[in-house]
């Protein structure tokens, strides 16, 4: 689909998240999302206009003197698209909640953990992804699998232990697995995720530079806690990435 | 599901060869002599000629030529790329190796001896057994742990210990423990091409030992089947199960045996998991009573789990309680006198299965 985002600018240098009509020569198509890995489809509104957002004390615009730094303006379109995934994560994990009131009533049993107001970290990165780049994290893993693409009811449905889950049942809310979305998990141990993370990038390396496969570019995300910055496993990972020069991007989280 | 399918295939097939391997070994005269080590080494130069996928990492693998040689001239033949060298990162490693095997990589990770898998077992219970069945079969995680396992010689109390009951007794992983270079060629082979994480259980000690191999084994081709124990030594008094270094023993207690007048049937277990219960229980059902031997530490064990299954399944066929011999119940002594008497010898076994058919004393008349 005609994208903002082709891979291809990626590449060759930083490109410009901001596409006004102005100077963005490409036209969006009204259904076509403005990220990669989407597979949500927007209705476009019609003003083009900036949007600026702000969060907290951060600031998406940036004040760029040169001409080759990055813009960091986004669209109403990718805005949108933005809120309404932050949305969705917060809506399920609302309704999650509310099992977890079923969990204090003694209906359900089991883990239950919130991603409450932390949904725009895993929204802003996930968003940039192809379907074959790969996320890993800890939990709570329901908001990022959805940023992914895994369909709502079927991790609502994992969550609340149904055979229709997308591990029937089998994983749970703190082991949340999809093979078609490349989300790996879930994972019961913060620091788990982060080795994993890395022997799935060192595989796209092996593919590229062994396997002799030349398109292969996929990236891997590893999310994790700031607390995880204690664990020997993040220090081993981080050398053993930058020592085999792997596609891996490590996310910590300010989970306080 | 697939797994245990071609498993069986696999088992079929290999039904019709293994006899035919027997018997050519009983020419032995005639037969090549390989070292486990050679078996192993060779077994895994096949496998990563065979597939671009399959590729090794551990600490020494590469320039050093591995710790204990296993891996000697295979950084030379198919570079840094396929032949990894980590640093000193047991947990960071073998988690990188689980997530490679995550989309179809084949790792064959290496520990430099299982003690130190222990820095590494979340990952491989939590990870590498766990993921297939949480993912609900979307992920299979075809690697292989492999490294030596057990006593040493001299080695103290943190180098020595042997891990096949502590794997064996996880749901999502299979673990072999070869003993001959047939056993080690064979094995390794099958270990790399399933599709579910395998714990490899080797023994230093044995790595130069040399043992006579048909040319059947030696074919690039030869696999052998997980979950299948193999009767290294038939008879009918009493039956000794064993696996690694242990089946050595066993077949020297069994000659021993045999001069008192009973015939042992000493049974190379391969597999601890999945464990071979179908011939185990046939064959004490022939004999009637068990030894089971193992290196490892008693309560817990290997042994136990075997006489659990013999309870079950063949109650009304014993004729002696099962009698269980394993290592002793403390840390590995240092000094060699002090070792000796911690793991299981010889003599142990012959008194053991002596017991098992209720003779302390060699008959005045045997028959």
């Amino acid at each position: 689909m005609a994208t903002a985002f082709s891979p291809s600018k990626f590449a060759a240098q930083p490109s410009p998240l901001n596409t006004t009509s102005q100077n963005n020569p490409l036209t969006i198509p009204t259904t076509a999302s403005p990220f990669l890995g989407s597979t949500r489809k927007l209705i476009r509104l019609s003003s083009s206009s900036n949007l600026n957002l702000r969060r907290g004390s951060e600031t998406v615009v940036k004040e760029n003197k040169s001409k080759s730094t990055p813009n960091l303006l986004i669209t109403k379109e990718e805005g949108l698209e933005l809120y309404e995934d932050m949305v969705l994560g917060r809506a399920v994990g609302t309704a999650f909640d509310k099992c977890a009131q079923m969990y204090y009533d003694r209906k359900m049993f089991g883990l239950v953990d919130l991603y409450n107001g932390q949904e725009a970290v895993s929204t802003g990165f996930i968003k940039l992804l192809k379907q074959q780049d790969s996320i890993v994290y800890a939990y709570p893993d329901h908001v990022q699998a959805l940023s992914k693409g895994v369909p709502a009811r079927a991790i609502l449905s994992e969550l609340l232990r149904k055979a229709t889950g997308c591990c029937r049942g089998q994983g749970g809310s703190l082991n949340i697995f999809s093979r078609e979305h490349n989300v790996l998990g879930g994972l019961d141990f913060i620091w788990e995720g982060i080795p994993i993370a890395t022997g799935v990038a060192f595989r796209s390396k092996y593919k590229r530079e062994v396997l002799k496969e030349a398109d292969c570019d996929q990236v891997t995300l590893a999310f994790f806690w700031h607390g995880t910055c204690d664990n020997v496993q993040f220090y081993e990972c981080l050398n053993v990435a930058a020592l085999w020069k792997l596609p891996i991007v490590f996310v910590v989280e300010n989970s306080v | 599901m697939l797994a245990i399918a071609r498993q069986r295939m696999l088992g079929q097939s290999f039904k019709k060869i293994l006899p035919a391997v027997s018997v050519l070994r009983s020419y032995s005269s005639a037969a090549k002599q390989i070292t486990v080590r050679e078996a192993l080494n060779s077994a895994l130069d096949e496998e990563m000629l065979a597939d671009p996928k399959v590729f090794l990492m551990g600490e020494e693998v590469g320039e050093y030529q591995g710790a204990y040689k296993i891996t000697k001239g295979l950084l030379e033949k198919y570079g840094p790329e396929r032949v990894l060298d980590t640093p000193i990162t047991e947990a960071g490693f073998t988690g990188i190796g689980v997530g490679a095997a995550y989309y179809g990589l084949k790792p064959v990770v290496e520990f430099m001896t299982f003690n130190f898998s222990m820095q590494a077992i979340d990952h491989i219970i939590n990870s590498a057994a766990k993921s297939n069945y949480m993912s609900a079969g979307q992920i299979s995680v075809p690697i292989v742990f492999r490294g030596p396992n057990g006593a040493a010689a001299g080695v103290g109390a943190q180098h020595s210990q042997c891990y096949a009951a502590w794997y064996a007794s996880c749901p999502g992983l299979k673990v072999l423990s070869p003993y001959n270079s047939e056993d080690a060629r064979g094995l390794l082979k099958a270990a790399i091409r399933d599709p579910d994480p395998v714990v490899f259980l080797e023994n230093e000690l044995l790595y130069g030992e040399s043992f006579p191999v048909s040319d059947e084994v030696l074919d690039s081709s030869f696999c052998l089947p997980i979950g299948k124990a193999k009767i290294e030594r038939e008879g009918k008094d009493a039956t000794i199960t064993a696996f690694s270094k242990m089946v050595g023993y066993a077949l020297k207690a069994a000659e021993m045996l045999e001069k008192d007048g009973i015939c042992a049937e000493v049974i190379n277990l391969r597999s601890i998991r999945p464990l071979d219960r179908a011939t185990i229980n046939a064959s004490v059902r022939k004999t009637n009573r068990l030894i089971t031997v193992e290196e490892g530490f008693p309560q817990h064990g290997v042994g136990a789990e075997i006489c659990a299954s013999v309870v079950e399944e063949s109650f009304s066929y014993l004729d002696a309680p099962v009698e269980r011999i394993a290592g002793a119940d403390v840390p590995m002594p240092y000094a060699a006198n002090l070792e000796r008497m911690a793991v299981p010898q010889v003599e142990d076994i012959v008194r053991a299965a002596k017991r098992a058919c209720y003779r302390s004393v060699p008959l005045a008349a045997t028959a």
